[in-house]
């Protein structure tokens, strides 16, 4: 039975004891004794609290003896440590019931004993990793995590000291992350140590990436050549287990380490921990290296923001950045400056919006908010108010900078362009009004084709104006008598028709109107008009004055008409475009039916839908008021008379514009039965204008002409006639107009002197007394103020009738040249702005006679040459003050300027003092001096400006300088082995070639042969370093002849092994006899290698499919030759490709983000464009520069590189 | 075993390629150069080699592949690498895998020539 029960208690797979009721233990199974090693007896005779773990002992005793004092014991139920056969304690749930008999009395004890360690240890290793990964999430600082997870595994791991050591960014050398019991001395051992596998295991376990174990280091043949054993040892500790840290890309990052006092290899549970802790440690690291990363991005942003401030300062450029989230603005010096704000109170969006002004703030606010709801930069100009009322122009640029948090953060610039502005202002307002004064001259000198006269019937006395013998091509000498004139210059078909017109008009006195042909001396027929009206102011005898107009133009495609009157519809498509051309409309005219039918110029000049069927109605209804009763008397005639006729007359189309037109009308002969007109409407508003404005400035012309009203209207010239002893005045419709007056009652001198301007009254007295004492001619200008208010300019010229000898009587005409003396004030009043602004902009102006080599300098062109201002300056002078390396371009300037070309350059002059002065000038030809060329222009002195661009260039080629080293830096191995592949062959030939040499008999030819590879090899070594040299090297941009397929080829020959190594196939697609591009060559290679590294690194995922890099060239369209760069990797979002250019995007873990945004900077320094875009129907990217081929010319080089 | 004496060598870089089997000729060594591992596997040399010296990177299959593919192939022979690009990680794989030995290049003529010796030795 006891043994059954033995046996029965053996099988069970706990271990179970049964004790005497005194407690004294009688059984004990196997796995009790397979566990502790120990028999029965053994276990009796030591004691079975001997097998208690001692800090337990006094617990389970006290249980123990509790139990047994009380009358009737329960159940026991202790935790204790129980130590293993090998010596390890594992933790026991000790379960002891009291066993009694049927009636209940005490017989025994009996014992089971539940191994709970793995629980127990499982349990104790998720509170600390919850407790760890708790600190991780609460951001605390790496440090603080690594020291808390050492203790923590030193607490789970007694007789454990713990080390975490990471790997330095270099991937070459450990820091201490935590180590907190381990000695200091040793730790700093530790700390920057290279990492070398033949070391110790921490270096092995990173390189290995595998737990690595050094139970025994001094003994351990690993580290028999190292001295970390020793130092090991010294230190009191005796092993090391160290396994490495992943990240979750599997990088190493560093290794967890367990170092023990006794030589020992780890449990199942050690590594277990071991491995559990060091992937905690890894995730701690991997979110301080995030922390530290984007704190890194923000301090980059800190410092590109200091880097700015030089160049700032300089530019008047100040920079900031916002987070819109916060409104924490961060401002440099200048911006401080600018706004004149206080630098020691943060700026707010509050102060700012206060500053800036009431005009401007709305719209700024609004374009701000609307931008930062779309999360996108933007550019804008406004003015702000500073604290002590000054007024600035500012132009802000803001962009978005990516962050991983959703804030919206702007980077930013404000530029203080106010001096700008107003430079901007004064030219705008000069120009404009050079431009008036400009045009109004220009018709001022339009010749008009009338010429005017006056005409003594009686004695045939005719006084001529200089237009008039131009018509007539005869001059004052000539015999001009009109006899003469009909016989031999009239057109004899003509002269009949004249003289029926004439002979009637001459016998009544009256006025009249004759259309003529003449066939001049030169043999030209020309076409001519004459409208006389007798001169009423003398009644003595016949006098006409009258003008005469030459038609020949408009007569021709009358004439046209005419000679083609039986092909009327061949004639009218002939004359259309004629017509366009020279703004003469046809129609035709029904006068019986009053059908109108036009021509498409017609149209158009009457700027009537060309759908519309004209009526009579309607013409009539467009006519000027003024002139509508002559028209009418003229159409009335035509209808009645059958009678060709012309007639000048204003319209006003639906548009509002005031044209003049000429109409001719002749009845077409053939339609016998009624009357049908065929004619045309020419629009000589333009040449009426010139006319107009040519009277003004014609005083001999004015004198003859006094009494064309319809000239008179068109020019704002009135006339009129003063009686001077009588006061008598005659004002033609015009001069009532002029003056306001009416003309119902009769002007008199006192009435015209009250309308006079208070400040020239008197002149304008003085001048007509004058007049009335010595009867001489007289011109006087002066102001009227008329009655609706407006004040007039007027200029009057008066001159006595010669006819009337008795008494004096003047005739004269008044021109309202308001509009000339406007323009005049609005011109001078440019000029005082212009040269305010030429102050302010460092403009000076000048003009320049080339051939007499005369030059008038203001003040600012002295100064940029330093010559003593007033010093009469001469080419030779200035020419020994241009730089060298600007002479051809002036040359050049000083060739074209000879021959009358405009020009404009920059260069540079030594001044007299010393010092470079940049100088941008200007310079247009005067077209009023026809026969040689002379030069008006401005200089303005750029320096301040290009010194700032200078110090800019320079930052952004230092800023590109460090870019060109970083992306050298990743390809330092692949460098290494470009550079140890000759070196292997150069060392090879020369064991050989000494052997060879050695050798009995020497193999001569054979040690020359690989005498010669050696030679070949050295110089393949030194194209590498030679290569690299001018990369890492820096100087300043040098624009030569360059060819892009060659620098191409260069790079990627560096590129080669680099990507060999990463498995990318490289296929060139060059363009053969690409044109060369003029630029800096290794700025460009920078480009290509910066395309060339991103393209593989877009493909390093990659492994479906070939990752290819194709690189080619291309001559484009326009001339420009094209880079190229397309790869086979993960491409971009289209929507994104502006993104990719913006300094600090990056999405590289390790990249600046600065590579695309320099190298379109660069790019665009050379007059080129950078693009990206995503593959069509394909994975991957292709990035695209292109430069114009041709080189620049000398003065664009200069100002690209100053 | 006698007819598995040569020496081929697979790089493909042109100065190995030249200097390595003359210097290993005047050693008295049978030597055959190749400038792939294709190369060297489309020849029937790979029969009668007793001794490959082989580079690591090739455009291509690298050498490490070569080494597996010519166990798989169950072809056994002596491999001594050599390589102008030190990586740890790619030695100790090619060792476990029963590599002879592993050159840094540039190597001295000495190591190289040792590693021959070695492998044709044990070949």
């Amino acid at each position: 039975m006891e043994t059954d029960q033995t046996r029965l208690l053996d099988a069970l797979p706990g271990m179970v004891w049964t004790a005497r009721p005194d407690g004294t233990c009688d059984f004990v199974n196997r796995h009790w004794r397979a566990y502790t090693g120990l028999t029965l007896e053994q276990a009796t005779s030591a004691g079975w609290t001997s097998l208690f773990h001692p800090d337990d002992v006094a617990t389970a005793m006290a249980a123990w003896e509790r139990t047994l004092g009380e009358i009737l014991p329960e159940e026991i139920n202790v935790v204790a440590r129980m130590r293993r056969f090998d010596g390890v304690y594992r933790r026991f749930n000790l379960q002891t019931r009291p066993l009694r008999d049927a009636a209940g009395k005490l017989v025994g004890w009996c014992g089971a004993n539940t191994d709970i360690e793995d629980r127990t240890r499982a349990e104790a290793q998720l509170a600390a990793e919850k407790q760890l990964l708790e600190l991780v999430a609460r951001g605390l600082p790496q440090s603080r995590v690594l020291n808390e997870l050492c203790l923590l595994v030193e607490a789970l791991s007694p007789g454990s000291v713990c080390s975490i050591l990471y790997v330095d960014e270099d991937g070459q050398r450990f820091r201490v992350g935590a180590g907190p019991n381990l000695p200091a001395e040793y730790n700093a051992a530790l700390d920057g140590l290279k990492i070398d596998p033949g070391y110790g295991p921490c270096s092995l376990a990173v390189v290995s990436r595998s737990t690595i174990i050094a139970a025994d280091p001094p003994r351990d043949p690993r580290w028999a050549s190292s001295s970390w054993p020793q130092l090991l040892t010294g230190f009191g500790l005796a092993s090391c287990w160290s396994a490495p840290i992943f990240d979750s890309q599997n990088a190493v990052l560093g290794i967890f380490a367990i170092y023990k006092h006794l030589p020992q290899g780890p449990t199942d549970q050690d590594e277990e921990l071991v491995d559990r802790f060091a992937r905690i440690a890894g995730i701690a690291i991997e979110r301080a290296r995030s922390d530290i990363a984007l704190k890194a991005g923000e301090a980059k942003l800190r410092q590109a923001n200091h880097f700015l401030t030089g160049g700032q300062r300089l530019s008047k450029t100040g920079s900031f950045s916002l987070d819109t989230a916060t409104d924490e603005q961060v401002w440099s010096d200048e911006n401080f400056r600018i706004w004149e704000f206080d630098p020691g109170v943060p700026p707010t969006m509050e102060m700012v919006a206060a500053a800036i002004h009431p005009e401007d703030r709305a719209e700024m606010l609004e374009t701000f908010a609307s931008a930062t709801r779309a999360r996108e930069g933007f550019e804008v100009f406004y003015r702000i108010v500073t604290p002590i009322g000054g007024v600035k122009h500012l132009h802000t640029r803001m962009e978005i900078i990516p962050d991983a948090s959703g804030r919206v953060m702007y980077l930013g610039s404000s530029q203080d362009v106010t001096e700008g502005k107003l430079a901007e202002a004064a030219l705008m307002a000069s120009e404009a009004g050079l431009r008036r004064a400009n045009r109004y001259l220009a018709g001022a000198q339009r010749l008009s084709k009338t010429g005017s006269f006056t005409w003594d019937v009686a004695t045939d006395d005719q006084d001529w104006s200089e237009e008039l013998h131009r018509i007539w091509e005869m001059g004052p000498e000539d015999d001009r008598a009109v006899p003469t004139l009909h016989a031999s210059v009239v057109h004899p078909e003509d002269v009949e028709s004249v003289e029926a017109i004439m002979a009637p008009a001459l016998e009544a006195g009256a006025d009249y109107e004759v259309s003529y042909r003449i066939i001049t001396p030169s043999g030209a027929t020309k076409h001519l008009h004459t409208v006389n009206e007798r001169l009423s102011e003398i009644t003595d005898r016949l006098v006409y004055v009258g003008a005469t107009q030459d038609l020949t133009a408009s007569r021709r495609a009358e004439e046209a008409l005419r000679t083609s009157e039986a092909q009327l519809r061949r004639a009218n498509r002939y004359l259309k475009a004629a017509q366009t051309l020279s703004r003469i409309g046809s129609f035709t005219w029904d006068v019986e039916t009053d059908e109108l039918d036009w021509s498409d110029e017609n149209y158009r000049i009457w700027e009537v839908d060309p759908a519309v069927t004209p009526t009579v109605a309607m013409v009539i209804g467009a006519i000027h008021p003024d002139d509508l009763d002559r028209v009418n008397a003229v159409l009335e005639e035509g209808r009645r008379s059958g009678r060709d006729f012309d007639v000048v007359y204003r319209i006003v189309t639906s548009s509002g514009v005031v044209k003049h037109l000429y109409s001719i009308g002749a009845r077409i002969p053939e339609i016998t039965d009624h009357i049908v007109y065929i004619g045309s409407h020419q629009d000589v508003t333009q040449s009426k204008l010139a006319e107009a404005a040519l009277r003004a400035s014609e005083a001999d012309a004015m004198r003859a002409n006094r009494y064309l009203k319809g000239a008179q209207a068109l020019s704002r010239i009135g006339s009129f006639t003063w009686d001077v002893e009588a006061d008598a005045q005659d004002w033609s419709d015009e001069n009532f107009r002029i003056w306001e007056f009416d003309p119902s009652s009769a002007p008199t001198m006192p009435k015209v002197l009250d309308v006079i301007h208070p400040e020239d009254v008197s002149a304008a007295g003085q001048a007509i007394a004058e007049g009335r004492r010595s009867g001489q001619d007289f011109e006087i200008s002066y102001r009227i103020v008329t009655k609706s208010g407006a004040v007039k300019h007027l200029h009057t010229i008066a001159s006595r009738v010669p006819e009337i000898s008795e008494r004096l009587v003047y005739i004269g005409s008044t021109q309202d040249v308001t509009a000339t003396k406007l323009a005049e004030a609005e011109l001078a009043r440019a000029n005082t702005y212009l040269l305010a602004a030429q102050r302010l902009s460092q403009t000076g102006s000048f003009t320049w006679d080339v051939h007499a080599d005369e030059h008038n300098w203001s003040e600012v062109n002295y100064r940029v040459f330093g010559f003593e201002p007033g010093t009469k300056v001469t080419m030779d002078m200035m020419m020994k003050g241009i730089h060298p390396d600007d002479l051809a371009g002036v040359e050049a300037l000083i060739g074209g300027a000879q021959i009358g070309e405009n020009f404009e350059l920059v260069f540079r002059v030594i001044n007299t003092d010393g010092g470079i002065r940049y100088a941008h000038v200007v310079g247009h030809r005067i077209d009023q001096i026809p026969d040689r060329p002379v030069f008006m222009g401005a200089l303005q002195d750029i320096t301040a400006r290009k010194l700032a661009e200078d110090d800019l260039n320079r930052a952004r080629e230092d800023l590109a300088h460090v870019a060109r080293i970083t992306a050298l830096s990743t390809l330092t191995a692949s460098i290494a082995h470009e550079v140890s592949q000759p070196l292997a062959g150069i060392i090879t030939n020369s064991s050989t070639c000494l052997r060879m040499l050695a050798a009995d008999p020497p193999d001569v030819a054979g040690a020359l042969a690989t005498a010669q590879r050696n030679l070949r090899d050295g110089n393949r070594a030194s194209e590498v370093i030679k290569r690299l040299r001018s990369l890492y090297g820096r100087r300043p941009p040098t624009f030569e002849t360059v060819d892009l397929q060659e620098i191409a080829t260069e790079v990627l020959a560096l590129l080669a092994s680099e990507l060999q190594r990463r498995r990318v196939i490289v296929r060139t697609e060059f363009r053969a006899g690409a044109p060369t591009v003029s630029a800096d060559r290794v700025q460009l290679q920078q480009v290509i290698l910066n395309l060339a590294l991103n393209a593989a690194d877009a493909m390093s995922e990659v492994t479906d499919r070939v990752r290819e890099l194709s690189v080619g060239t291309e001559h484009g369209p326009e001339g420009e030759v094209s880079l190229v760069v397309r790869d086979s990797g993960h491409g971009f979002d289209p929507e994104g490709a502006d993104k990719l250019f913006q300094a600090f995007h990056t999405t590289k873990p390790n990249g600046m983000g600065i590579g695309l945004s320099i190298s379109r900077s660069i790019i665009e320094a050379h007059g080129g464009r950078l693009k990206a875009a995503p593959n069509d129907g394909g994975p991957g990217a292709t990035f695209t520069f292109s430069i114009p081929c041709d080189p620049p010319s000398v003065a664009s080089a200069t100002s690209r590189s100053a | 075993m006698s007819q598995r004496n040569l020496v081929s060598v697979v790089d493909d870089d042109e100065s190995v390629r030249e200097s390595l089997p003359d210097l290993l000729t005047s050693y008295g060594f049978v030597t055959r150069a190749f400038d792939s591992a294709e190369a060297f596997l489309e020849s029937d040399d790979f029969a009668s080699t007793g001794c490959l010296v082989l580079d690591v990177s090739m455009p291509g299959m690298t050498g490490p592949e070569l080494q597996i593919e010519l166990a798989r192939r169950q072809i056994a022979m002596g491999i001594v690498f050599i390589t102008a690009h030190a990586d740890a990680t790619v030695e100790t794989q090619v060792l476990k895998r029963g590599a002879m030995a592993f050159l840094l290049k540039p190597f001295t003529e000495a190591a190289i020539v040792d590693a021959v010796t070695t492998t044709l030795g044990k070949a």
